[in-house]
């Protein structure tokens, strides 16, 4: 192909056409166009082939079922009141969850489920141990780069303390082979373990689809997340209204 | 199988339905031309306002449209790879698009109609850089700037790749009738 001496021109006439050009952009076009036959012919096509797009291929309009869907998932969504006191974020956030627990789900746990229990009996040890943490510190800033050099991701480290969940330390576990992160809070009497590792294609799917939620194994409270290409699951011996609780604390911006 | 209830972070839902849910059209129109499968953008949409809604939280104000939509286009991309191995029924896409209305006359409609899916399926027939920006551009009216966002790539990307879909769109012209001088 030769070069087209008018070449310069082309993505200008788009952009004129696409309303990105400067008004002295725009007339620089305008005065060349006028004299050049053959850029007048591609401002021509273009814009011919705009207003056949425009007119032969009507957008698409979301489906009824669509909007039901996403209609009946909103009314179920926890709300949060924009200007809404911390404890009524609680009570409708809570109230959202008992909600949304009238649709039960039944998931196909695949090899999350012996996860689970791993979870749960890393838990449990790290009580019998009396040792639940590796590093001792309410601050986050001294927890988070305690696990720089031992994981390779970075986990969410939060200051709920004004929430009634201090944070107490973080440890590391290996669970099913790989390290994961432990973020310990506490609530009243009780230990909260929040492990944290890279997620899986499986996990983050169950995520979107608004799979991970709140629930109970051995007689613990669990919670399972994704936020950040994290996966974090809960384990704490306090009640499941605490642990959602938690959750809702933990999710605040 | 183990019993789970859903949890999910607590927004606002106000806000939601004022700066997200108008798009909701947005992203269904371009959920069918990324993915070019009726049944399968149903699901696509679906799956990305329910992201959206566990996202919401995250966004911080802005381009709610281009948000949204870059939503859309990662989900689309995902359930496709998860497909990516079963059989597709390409020779189908352009059909599966919807095409004009047919006018009064029936044969101009015979005509119109046979235009419009010829455009349809030269459109369908973009690759799919290519016919995401330019769909994004003529049939959603986004910006550069808001095309930019949603695909990821820089502006001066957008704009070569909008000329070359218009290239090659101009240059399919199988149905005669490139442009209605
Ligand atoms: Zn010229």
């Amino acid at each position: 192909m030769q070069a087209d001496p008018c070449e310069e021109f082309h993505l200008l006439i788009q952009a004129d056409l696409d309303g990105e050009l400067t008004a002295n952009e725009a007339a620089e076009v305008a005065v060349h166009v006028a004299g050049c036959p053959a850029c007048a012919k591609i401002q021509a096509d273009l814009l011919g082939l705009r207003l056949r797009l425009r007119a032969e291929l009507p957008r698409a309009a979301a489906g009824a079922a669509t909007r039901a869907a996403v209609a009946k998932r909103l009314a179920a969504m926890p709300a949060r009141p924009r200007t809404g006191a911390r404890r009524s974020s609680w009570a409708s956030f809570a109230g959202g969850i008992a909600l949304a627990a009238s649709i039960l789900l039944l998931v196909p746990m695949v090899d999350l489920d012996g996860t689970g229990r791993e979870l749960v009996a890393a838990h449990v040890q790290a009580l019998q141990s009396g040792n639940p943490v590796a590093v001792e510190s309410s601050d986050r800033h001294t927890v988070k780069p305690w696990f720089d050099g031992k994981i390779r991701f970075s986990p969410a480290v939060k200051d709920l303390t004004q929430d009634g969940f201090p944070l107490i330390g973080g440890r590391t576990e290996v669970i099913g082979g790989q390290t994961v992160a432990v973020m310990v809070y506490r609530r009243r009497g009780h230990l909260i373990d929040v492990f944290a590792w890279p997620s899986g294609t499986l996990e983050t799917w169950r995520a979107a689809l608004g799979l991970d939620g709140t629930g109970t194994r051995d007689g613990f409270a669990t919670a399972t997340w994704v936020s950040d290409g994290i996966t974090y699951h809960a384990v704490s011996s306090t009640d499941g209204a605490e642990m959602v609780h938690f959750l809702g604390h933990w999710w605040e911006p | 199988m183990v019993i789970l209830s859903r949890a999910t972070p607590p927004i606002d839902r106000a806000r939601f339905e004022a700066e997200i849910l108008p798009h909701l059209d947005s992203a269904s129109n371009f959920a069918r031309w990324m993915v070019r499968d009726p049944g399968l953008s149903e699901d696509v949409v679906q799956e990305a306002m329910l992201r959206a809604l566990t996202y919401f939280a995250g966004f911080r104000g802005g381009d709610g449209r281009a948000w949204l939509l870059q939503i859309v286009r990662n989900t689309a991309n995902s359930m496709l790879a998860q497909r990516q191995s079963q059989p597709q029924a390409a020779s189908d896409e352009a059909a599966a698009m919807n095409v004009a209305d047919p006018a009064h006359n029936p044969e101009e409609a015979a005509s119109a109609m046979q235009g419009a899916a010829l455009l349809a399926r030269a459109l369908a027939a973009l690759p799919d850089e290519l016919r995401e920006c330019l769909v994004l551009r003529e049939l959603e009216e986004l910006s550069y700037k808001q095309i930019s966002e949603v695909v990821g790539v820089p502006m001066g990307t957008v704009m070569s790749r909008l000329w070359r879909a218009r290239q090659a769109l101009l240059g399919a012209d199988a149905g005669g009738a490139a442009h209605a001088s």
